[in-house]
């Protein structure tokens, strides 16, 4: 069994694999939590979060036969989320704008402490929602999935070099934003 | 301490979101049915349309081969040989020609024996081209005398004229009888200066039975397009969900394409009103919200594009059927939604020893969202097939009511939530043809 599977979590799966469309239902509505929370990251838009979603979907109820319970399940979901996302960013790509390494400001910028740990969920998805596309995409591949450059620039289409300074301006970026959003923690949690 | 900064808040950043869930919002787990019904779709609905194609075929089919058969067989008993002798070089081109040149026949020049007319009809016609009018004009008086002559006393053709009218040689041989119904008086008991400048045309039958001609009946429909008005009280049926009664209504026409056969089209409007139900359900051990019914409203446009064949037998009755297909948009789509939620509450009540106690009981919720789709969202063309019949009464001469039950039958899903939505009932057409 995978270590991260629950019974019940099992139960969804088997019913799946059967093609129950009960189990489906029960299995859609158990993970569009964990799901939509990956595919937001990487598209703020909530239509086309919910689209990402749907296709990540389509492909685990196609493909769960292949997963062998070797590898945890949660981990399995999130790659085909993270590949459907990125599948929708190369639909995208010829719409979105690249951007220049001049616009960007590396002036450092200072954020106490107290205001980064009280970030919740929702902010960090506002702040992502900021960042330009090339930037988001990078940080969440890089930061939190946990990709190489050469990964990344593989998956995106860019140079690693670019992927670099990608991820560097993106968390300039995020600590402004942070900054130009929570001046003061304490105006924030306080008044 | 610009990384330091960068360290922390990216940190923090993969703690926080790693472990974040969004609530489920209800309706999602609706459109990915939605989405995964559109995906499975088209294969079913090519061999829907493949279906709607033969059957439509054969409802059109069999009527025109059955008329066009019909029609040989009676073009066959004009042709039908009474007693005939001639050659089919005289043969006019028409029976319509024969009639309109019958009314502007010249005067014949010189009034022959009968003998030599018949004779001489022969080798005037072969001089002639076949078609010309004004030729054919001038040998029509011949032609006349020698069948009145043919009738009263027949002549006596030498071995040459048999030779050349071999009747199993000529299968039209027919024909030259039949001019003789529209044959021009030659009138001699009217004295040569009260003739008039042209002969008279009068239709002469001289047959006891008269040749069965072909007459053109006009069709029903007539040669110009009906507008009209119609109304149509109709039971709306879906999958999932019981009939509903709702009045629709349009204007439609009637185009004339060929003798039997007209193209009926027009536009139609109908609000339908109608709820399905969720089945199937079962229980969820978690408290997320599940769809139990759904309320539609829709305001539909339907562009109906129809081929009419009236059958001769029942003409006179007015019966006519129609098949076709029906493409259809919609208006208005309203949905509304209503979902359910078991919610587990623990709430403290008095024991038998008098002190409180948790108890948890569990609340059922409902919630319903509405939802709506902007007009004319999507064309769903040819996507409803039209059968129908009907019985058409006229009303003085340019008005026409008639009556006709029918069916539509989905050979696709459409709307939003992708429903077989069908259709039938009775719609009350009044009609209007212009300078009949």
């Amino acid at each position: 069994m995978a270590p991260d599977c629950t019974p019940f979590e099992r139960q969804l799966i088997e019913g799946c694999r059967q093609g129950s469309p009960q189990y489906q239902e029960m299995f859609y509505k158990h993970f569009y939590g964990f799901t939509m929370a990956i595919a937001l990251r990487y598209h703020p838009a909530r239509q086309e979060a919910g689209s990402v979603v749907n296709d990540s979907f389509m492909k685990v109820f196609a493909r769960i036969d292949r997963y062998a319970f070797e590898e945890t399940f949660k981990g399995w979901l999130r790659r085909i989320v993270v590949n459907t996302a990125l599948d929708h960013y190369r639909k995208h790509v010829k719409h979105t704008q690249t951007v220049e390494y001049d616009q960007a400001d590396s002036q450092s910028v200072e954020v106490e402490n107290a205001v980064i740990s009280q970030l919740t969920a929702e902010d960090i998805l506002t702040l992502l929602q900021h960042l330009p596309d090339q930037y988001r995409m990078v940080f969440n591949l890089y930061e939190i999935e946990g990709y190489s450059h050469e990964e990344i620039a593989g998956q995106l289409n860019l140079s690693v070099s670019s992927s670099r300074v990608y991820l560097v301006r993106a968390k300039e970026k995020l600590a402004r934003l942070v900054k130009s959003y929570f001046p003061n923690h304490n105006e924030r949690f306080y008044s | 301490m610009k990384d330091s900064i960068h360290k922390r808040l990216t940190d923090h950043i993969r703690k926080t979101v790693g472990r974040y869930e969004v609530p489920y919002e209800p309706g999602s787990w609706e459109e990915f049915q939605r989405l995964q019904r559109r995906r499975r779709q088209p294969p079913v609905v090519w061999f829907r349309y493949a279906l709607a194609a033969c059957l439509l075929l054969g409802v059109l089919g069999v009527p025109l081969w059955l008329y066009t058969k019909k029609s040989e067989e009676t073009r066959l008993a004009v042709h039908g040989s009474k007693t005939g002798v001639s050659d089919p070089k005289t043969m006019l081109p028409s029976v319509e020609n024969r009639q309109r040149t019958g009314a502007v026949l010249p005067e014949p020049s010189t009034p022959k024996s009968p003998e030599g007319d018949f004779l001489d009809l022969d080798d005037s016609a072969s001089k002639s081209p076949s078609g010309d009018l004004g030729v054919i004009g001038q040998n029509r008086p011949k032609t006349a005398n020698s069948s009145i002559k043919n009738r009263f006393d027949p002549p006596k053709p030498s071995f040459d004229d048999f030779r050349r009218n071999d009747i199993s040689t000529h299968p039209h041989a027919e024909s030259i009888i039949q001019t003789a119904s529209f044959a021009l008086i030659s009138p001699r008991a009217i004295r040569f200066s009260l003739r008039p400048a042209r002969a008279l045309s009068l239709p002469l039958s001289i047959w006891q039975t008269g040749p069965a001609v072909a007459k053109t009946e006009p069709a029903k429909t007539g040669s110009k397009p009906v507008w009209g008005v119609s109304l149509a009280p109709q039971s709306v049926y879906a999958a999932g969900s019981s009939p509903t009664m709702t009045v629709g209504g349009g204007v439609f026409s009637e185009i004339p394409i060929i003798k039997r056969f007209s193209l009926s089209t027009g536009l139609a409007m109908a609000q339908q009103k109608f709820g399905t139900k969720e089945s199937g359900q079962i229980v969820m051990t978690t408290n997320i919200p599940h769809l139990v019914s759904t309320g539609i409203r829709l305001t539909s446009i339907d562009l109906p594009l129809n081929i009419r064949f009236r059958p001769k037998k029942m003409s006179g009755m007015g019966f006519y059927a129609e098949a076709g297909l029906s493409s259809i948009a919609f208006l208005n789509e309203q949905y509304a939604y209503t979902y359910e939620q078991t919610k587990a509450e623990t709430i403290f009540v008095m024991g038998s020893n008098g002190q409180e106690q948790p108890v948890t009981q569990y609340r059922t919720l409902q919630q319903t969202t509405n939802q709506s789709e902007p007009a004319f969202q999507k064309i769903y063309w040819g996507r409803i097939i039209n059968l129908s019949i009907g019985v058409e009464r006229r009303l003085g001469t340019q008005f026409r009511l008639s009556a006709e039950p029918y069916v539509k039958y989905p050979i696709g899903p459409f709307t939003r939530e992708s429903l077989m939505l069908g259709s039938g009932g009775v719609s009350l057409r009044l009609g209007f043809q212009a300078g009949r």
